[in-house]
């Protein structure tokens, strides 16, 4: 909001901005983001702006692909940057014991390849007895492995996470099952790595109205983490990032589209925050990339690489090798984590 | 062959082409020559839905205007409009989606396999729109998909996409319907502009795929050429002059002559017969039915019936059913969530009225027409076989199988019907041991050799 052009091209998210939390000279918080605030307070979140994946065109699946996968271009890797990390731990938690979870009904990219990963999913119907799994678990063990290694997965969660979430409004939903997943984070068998997606960002008209949803929901998620994990809060690292971010200029309809760069947070009780780190490129006009959107000047693998080593002791010559291949050049960043 | 051998391969087909066996079991027909079997339903064509007419567009669009008029109303603490006074008006769009549902389950468990019905499903999730978007959306999305898709089945592609650009449930889920030249007179007045949301799916996800050699300057110049594709307050399709941008148009290397809605005509008909879309259509079908990685050869094999035929679907579904490659590497799928309710409730041989399918449907992960994004559902088989996936087919078998009649149902009796030659000892043993009858039916459709298709 301190950037003189920025109220020009946003007069109602500079209004906005006047009511969230100021975090310096140049930038505020949304007023729903409460969360983040309080964080951002007690110097548990950094925001990171003008970041982008090495992805550079505007389509939304090569974009998640670069993001989750951690390659340079889309499809040049077919597994995600997280499960490599997983495999290349050198100390420490092994991947059998981290217990990687993805939250939805299929796995997502970032958590799929050589290390085991399972799925989770919020129960929605009441299901089939205990006997019925039981003689489910012991036929696809004989006939047929794939079923019986899914089986296997869904077994270990039943029940885990507890709870319902019927009734309630879309963001209210979301966050309800985030907090059932974050149960199922906070217990003794619990998933030490979790990924999860919160969409609804793709805000192509009335970008302002639309944008409540997420926000809520990004909000009130990162707030079911904190509440639910208890002191395992302190060491906790939490990271929001997307695949690119959007137009600077609103589109005709009041919206935005598919653009570049954009904001990233990561959050936690053993985050170094309280601060903005961003290298601001400007958004008046000669200042866009390509004259449209926010100019990246920071690569998502490098703020990645950085927490990875400060978290699981990765070293740099596995993240430049293994987990994002040919990202060298890319410095990882370090003192994210206290 | 085997007679064993060749009762495998006929079930197997009827499961990667259609929705396999129904409560009867195969016909002897079927199992002789599955090949000419399935060609000859193809060539029958989609079959008219049966029961009530489920509502044209323009009709739902009514229904569900007039509701949010008596809504805006009763909010405001108005009177009732006039012209609504005395009428029962309810909100149009979960019973209309359980309608559209149960009619196309019926069509379904009608048909020899429903090889018809399973490509109505591919292409409009090809070209999806998602009830997410709004219950505009969601109230048309059926619609969509009979006037869209299913009249252009055995048609040119071209026209497919045509219709459903000009689709009202299209032009909201894209936003193409409020995208405006920011030079046309509408654009001046009103200092609105473009969105392009349209314009790049059309290239990246409906015609070219994102490898298909197009640039952020195609997608912007496209985008002009569609302004003005909008519809009326009846919600029927209209080219609005006093929205569509002026000047000239290079799209795909192709100059488009100025001519207002035939700007946008000519432009969707080019990325059609770009060889970049029939590879793109020909990988996805080749996807979607046979293996999550096709062979190249049955790639190649699609893409020229596409290609030589101009877009025939017709050719291009005949291909894919006499091509070699399509008959083997059984089982490398298994079926989608809603390729797994329609195959059971045609198994089961119930009829589904007042069974509520979008349950089902929600708790498996892909309820009807409402994908999370615009490039649809996924189809293969790492996506839907995870453990969260496999939980939800089980306690889902467990709901489905709660809607049969238990007591004309014998579950061994069924699983020689629907599995067939596929069924394992295993399987059928597990069956027979079931303590009740629901239990049964639960194991039966919760079998591997079930899912696999």
């Amino acid at each position: 909001m301190g950037d003189p052009a920025f109220a020009e091209l946003r007069p109602e998210a500079l209004a906005d901005a006047v009511k969230g939390r100021r975090l310096d000279g140049l930038f505020a918080l949304h007023p729903d983001l409460s969360v983040l605030g309080e964080l951002f307070a007690r110097r548990e979140l950094i925001v990171v702006h003008a970041a982008a994946s090495p992805y550079r065109e505007r389509s939304h699946f090569d974009g998640q692909q670069v993001l989750e996968s951690g390659g340079a271009l889309p499809r040049q890797l077919d597994t995600g940057w997280l499960n490599r990390a997983l495999t290349a731990i050198p100390t420490g938690p092994r991947p059998t014991s981290v217990r990687p979870i993805g939250v939805g009904r299929t796995a997502p990219l970032i958590l799929t390849g050589a290390a085991p990963v399972t799925t989770w999913a919020p129960p929605s119907l009441q299901g089939a007895g205990a006997d019925i799994y039981e003689q489910l678990s012991k036929l696809y063990a004989s006939t047929d492995p794939e079923f019986a290694a899914a089986l296997h997965g869904a077994s270990a969660l039943r029940g885990a996470a507890g709870g319902s979430a019927k009734g309630l409004t879309r963001a209210d939903r979301l966050i309800a099952e985030a907090q059932q997943v974050a149960r199922l984070a906070a217990g003794p068998e619990g998933p030490r790595v979790l990924a999860l997606t919160i969409d609804a960002w793709d805000t192509h008209e009335q970008a302002f109205a639309k944008m409540a949803t997420p926000v809520a929901v990004l909000d009130g998620v990162v707030g079911a983490f904190r509440d639910a994990l208890g002191p395992l809060w302190r060491d906790t690292c939490i990271l929001a990032v997307t695949e690119f971010g959007r137009t600077a200029r609103l589109n005709g309809t009041r919206g935005t589209d598919h653009g570049t760069a954009s904001v990233a947070f990561v959050a936690g009780g053993g985050v170094s925050g309280g601060r903005v780190l961003a290298d601001w490129p400007g958004v008046a006009g000669p200042q866009l990339h390509e004259g449209r959107d926010l100019r990246p000047t920071l690569d998502l693998r490098g703020l990645a690489k950085g927490l990875l080593m400060e978290a699981f002791d990765l070293h740099r010559s596995r993240l430049d090798r293994d987990v994002f291949p040919g990202s060298a050049s890319v410095p990882a960043l370090v003192g994210l984590l206290a | 062959m085997t007679q064993e051998q060749a009762r495998r391969r006929a079930v197997q087909a009827a499961k990667r082409f259609g929705y396999g066996p129904s409560s009867e079991g195969l016909s002897k027909a079927f199992v002789e020559d599955p090949q000419a079997a399935l060609l000859s339903e193809l060539r029958q064509g989609l079959q008219p839905l049966p029961g009530r007419p489920l509502g044209s567009s323009r009709e739902l669009y009514r229904q569900k205007r007039d509701w949010e008029r008596l809504r805006e109303a009763r909010a405001a603490g108005r009177p009732v409009p006039a012209d609504l006074a005395g009428r029962e008006v309810l909100q149009p769009e979960a019973p209309q989606h359980q309608n559209e549902l149960r009619a196309r389950a019926r069509a379904i468990a009608a048909a020899g396999t429903g090889i018809n019905e399973r490509l109505a499903w591919f292409w409009s999730n090809h070209l999806c729109v998602s009830a997410m978007k709004n219950g505009w959306v969601s109230v048309l999305s059926g619609a969509y998909e009979r006037e869209a898709i299913r009249p252009h089945l055995g048609g040119r592609f071209e026209e497919m996409v045509l219709a459903s650009a000009r689709h009202p449930a299209m032009l909201t889920y894209l936003d193409n319907r409020s995208s405006i030249g920011p030079q046309s007179p509408e654009g001046r007045k009103r200092g609105r502009g473009l969105n392009e949301n349209y314009a790049r799916e059309l290239l990246e996800l409906h015609t070219l795929g994102v490898d298909g050699g197009y640039s952020q300057r195609d997608v912007l110049m496209l985008a002009r050429a569609l302004t003005g594709w909008t519809y009326d307050e009846e919600g029927v399709f209209r080219f609005a002059l006093e929205r569509h941008e002026p000047g000239a148009k290079i799209i795909l290397g192709q100059v488009i002559a100025a001519g207002g809605e035939s700007e946008g005509e000519a432009a969707i008909r080019a990325a059609c017969r770009r060889p970049a879309a029939a590879r793109f259509i020909a990988t996805k079908m080749a996807r979607h039915f046979v293996n999550d990685t096709p062979r190249p050869e049955l790639i190649a094999h699609l893409e020229r019936a596409f290609r030589d035929s101009d877009g025939d679907l017709s050719v291009l579904h005949e291909a894919l059913l006499t091509a070699p490659d399509s008959w083997r590497e059984f089982g490398a799928k298994v079926l989608t969530p809603q390729e797994f309710v329609f195959t059971s409730t045609r198994a089961l041989g119930f009829d589904p009225h007042g069974v509520d399918l979008t349950r089902w449907l929600r708790a498996l992960g892909q309820d009807a027409w409402n994908s999370a994004a615009p490039d649809g559902y996924p189809d293969t088989r790492t996506a839907w076989l995870t453990p969260a996936g496999i939980q939800a087919r089980i306690d889902t078998a467990y709901q489905i199988s709660g809607h049969t009649d238990v007591r004309v149902r014998d579950p061994r009796a069924l699983c020689a019907a629907v599995l067939d030659a596929l069924a394992t000892p295993q399987t059928v043993a597990t069956v027979r041991g079931a303590p009740t009858v629901r239990d049964g039916l639960v194991l039966l459709l919760s079998a591997p050799e079930f899912h696999r298709r």
